[in-house]
């Protein structure tokens, strides 16, 4: 999953000229935490979070305020590449970036609901967390034996374990009744963790 | 995996008669964003972020004399800019749904309540490590992304060809498709190469949409 297929376009952006107070009344109008700065040439040149506007003054100009240089990112960018640049640098947005030219932003709640969807927050079915020994073709045997009960696996994520030797897993599964499919993971020895259908 | 698991214990709080100047200095030497807002029996009654305390703030521009402002910010009270009665969830929640709670009420943290008793905070950048480790973002190796029909067996028939070629699956995440009839799914694989995956994947008549080495 890459950037591209997430971010959002056209972002609304300010010129380097501009007051905090009117960025401040474009970030409550579309109800966002960031603008890109630009100058007259549209070149990116900066960019002020909500939290950096109402540290300062509202007639001061934006370039004042603004960070810069701006950490950016591409297009093809993968999204936990993304996530990773903003954790590592405690940010919460990048300006996406093609040929120089700002094409696009993407933030943390963009990166917060594919989470959601990874985990199948608003999906239906039993939702297993297991945890899987550390071994090679584990989760092919988990998954095949899914299949083999008819069950349909709508969301499945890995984890880090308690230490090395394990990871966990969670799997949301379709199509299965629950007695059934605890019965089976652990047969295959799964430490069940928790289940829940929802 | 719940929040039990990645939740901050015995969060930084404060009380409610806490001045606002006081509230910003605990949060900046504790690099928190978010702080329970407790009676004097130790309950719960609020939440105050640094925006909430921010907006309150006067503009460095005010007409008011820096000791005028000061003054005032000395006696605006915590209570009075917190949210009451905050949205809370307890260590045996699952994490998605505390995401789920933070993305529809638009809040970046959620006191974790056990017994009547605050035992933690879960905060957006808590879960947002989760995410990372889901998809292996800090581990080496190749990272597909596959465009997979949504129908059953499919991932079972992924990883098997997987573990056949030798390869260990280090992380796994599926997304929704463009679609319904499609999901899109990302794995990252040591211990095989690129050539032998994607052949691989051809072989199940999947598309290959992106392969990088990270």
């Amino acid at each position: 999953m890459l950037v591209i297929e997430r971010m959002s376009r056209p972002p609304s952006t300010i010129a380097r000229e501009a007051t905090v107070e009117d960025a401040l009344s474009i970030l409550a109008e579309k109800k966002q935490r960031h603008l890109p700065v630009l100058d007259a040439e549209e070149n990116l040149v900066g960019i002020v979070s909500e939290k950096d506007l109402l540290r300062a003054s509202h007639e001061e100009p934006i370039e004042k305020v603004m960070t810069q240089p701006v950490i950016t990112v591409t297009e093809y960018t993968a999204l936990e590449d993304a996530a990773r640049i903003m954790a590592d640098h405690k940010i919460s947005s990048l300006p996406v970036m093609r040929d120089d030219r700002l094409v696009g932003i993407i933030t943390e709640t963009d990166l917060f609901l594919i989470f959601l969807e990874l985990l199948g927050a608003r999906e239906v079915g039993v939702r297993l967390t297991m945890l899987v020994p550390e071994e090679k073709g584990i989760l092919a045997s988990l998954t095949s034996e899914i299949a083999q009960m008819g069950g349909n696996i709508v969301a499945l994520s890995t984890f880090r374990g308690e230490d090395p030797t394990n990871r966990m897993v969670t799997a949301k599964v379709s199509d299965a009744p629950t007695d059934k499919l605890v019965a089976i993971m652990e047969a295959l020895g799964m430490e069940i963790v928790d289940v829940r259908e929802g | 995996m719940l929040v039990r698991e990645r939740m901050s214990k015995q969060p930084v709080t404060i009380t409610a008669d806490v001045p606002i100047t006081e509230a910003l200095r605990i949060m900046r030497e504790n690099q928190v964003r978010r702080l329970p807002v407790l009676d004097s029996e130790g309950a719960l009654i609020g939440i105050v972020s640094e925006k909430d305390l921010l907006y309150a703030s006067p503009s460095p521009a005010t007409s008011l004399s820096i000791y005028e402002m000061h003054y005032m910010l000395s006696r605006l009270k915590v209570t009075e800019l917190m949210t009451p009665d905050p949205v809370t969830i307890t260590p045996d929640t699952l994490l998605e749904e505390a995401a789920l709670i933070m993305a529809d009420n638009k809040i970046g943290g959620l006191p974790v309540m056990e017994n009547g008793q605050l035992v933690g905070i879960i905060t957006e950048t808590d879960i947002f490590k989760v995410f990372l480790e889901l998809l292996g973002a800090r581990e080496k190796g190749l990272r597909l992304t596959l465009r997979i029909p949504e129908r059953m067996g499919e991932m079972a028939r992924i990883t098997t060809a997987i573990a056949e070629l030798g390869g260990n699956i280090m992380a796994l995440g599926t997304f929704l498709g463009d679609d319904p009839t499609t999901a899109i799914v990302t794995v990252k694989v040591v211990d095989a190469t690129e050539e032998e995956l994607e052949a691989a994947m051809e072989d199940l008549e999947l598309e290959v949409v992106d392969s990088r080495e990270t």
